[in-house]
């Protein structure tokens, strides 16, 4: 069984989520889909620079597509950003 | 007025409810409903099997997740061998047998053995909106037919769906999250925070 790291979220990257979403509740129902992949396998996301790694979030119908920005380390993920990407650009 | 269950114990008994609040908007209940109903319009589909089921009961609350930003039956899904599963399945389908409003007839389509659960009694449809119920015959139109591993082939594709473990949670989000590759932009913006994110091991 894999091992499970904490996934940390600073208090900037849940107000760029927030501001995404308009809403708490959707916020945190795409931070629960990230926490879920990411705290079990970072490593599946591509690598950027030496400490930086990406991840994609293809949402449907109302949900938006983000990016994240995280690194990590054996214990923890540290979510450093979220951005929306527009679709169609 | 609902009947309440407690959503893991499969011991729970219903427990008659003698205040006045609203349950309609709890799990299990609109979960035992939303089951009946696929399994009643499902009837004449000849590949409609227990796994089936649990792929058409994932699908429309997903697709109701897309749609409106929350699904149909409120129930939490597991991981399991062939797909997502509500985690309150076990419970739902056995009081379902209890109170004879379905059974599973043990069936033989093609060279495949399996069981088909069969409504016995029409599914409250009270307890739903119009807009849900157009997005679960949707889903069981649109799914017609097909057998339930085609179903599941469609799921074993996503990233959270080969990072989970059998009997992990997952949330609906977790559906969306992919190992694309960024896009030149998106690595340069990344590159900038190379910074901050050395600043996190160095407290580590």
């Amino acid at each position: 069984m894999e091992k499970l790291r904490t996934v940390v979220t600073e208090p900037s990257v849940d107000a760029e989520l927030e501001a995404i979403y308009d809403s708490i509740e959707r916020a945190d129902e795409a931070l629960r889909g990230f926490q879920a992949i990411l705290a079990k396998a970072p490593q599946c996301g591509a690598k950027i620079s030496e400490h930086v790694w990406f991840m994609g979030f293809e949402g449907k119908g109302i949900w938006k597509t983000l990016a994240v920005y995280y690194t990590f380390n054996d214990k923890y993920v540290w979510i450093l950003r979220i951005v929306e990407i527009k679709r169609g650009v | 007025m609902g009947k309440l269950y407690a959503e893991y114990d499969t011991e729970a008994k219903p427990v008659q409810m003698n205040i006045d609040i609203d349950t309609s908007n709890l799990g299990p209940d609109k979960l035992e409903e939303l089951v009946l109903h696929i399994a009643e319009m499902s009837e004449r589909d000849t590949n409609f099997l227990s796994t089936k089921l649990n792929k058409l009961v994932w699908a429309a609350d997903f697709a109701c997740f897309c749609e409106t930003g929350s699904t149909i039956s409120g129930a939490r899904y597991q991981r399991e061998k062939f797909g997502p599963v509500p985690k309150a399945m076990p419970i739902i389908l056995e009081r379902l047998k209890e109170e004879e409003r379905m059974e599973f007839r043990k069936v033989t389509v093609g060279t495949r053995k399996g069981l088909r659960p069969v409504a016995l009694d029409a599914a409250d449809l009270s307890r739903f909106s119009q807009r849900q119920l157009m997005i679960v015959d949707k889903v069981i139109a649109e799914n017609f037919g097909k057998t339930g591993k085609q179903l599941s082939d469609e799921s074993h594709d996503k990233l959270a769906w080969k990072v989970l473990e059998n009997g992990d949670a997952i949330p609906f989000a977790a559906w969306f999250v992919t190992s694309r590759q960024p896009t030149p932009a998106e690595r340069r913006s990344g590159l900038e925070l190379e910074a901050l994110a050395k600043t996190f091991h160095g407290k580590a």
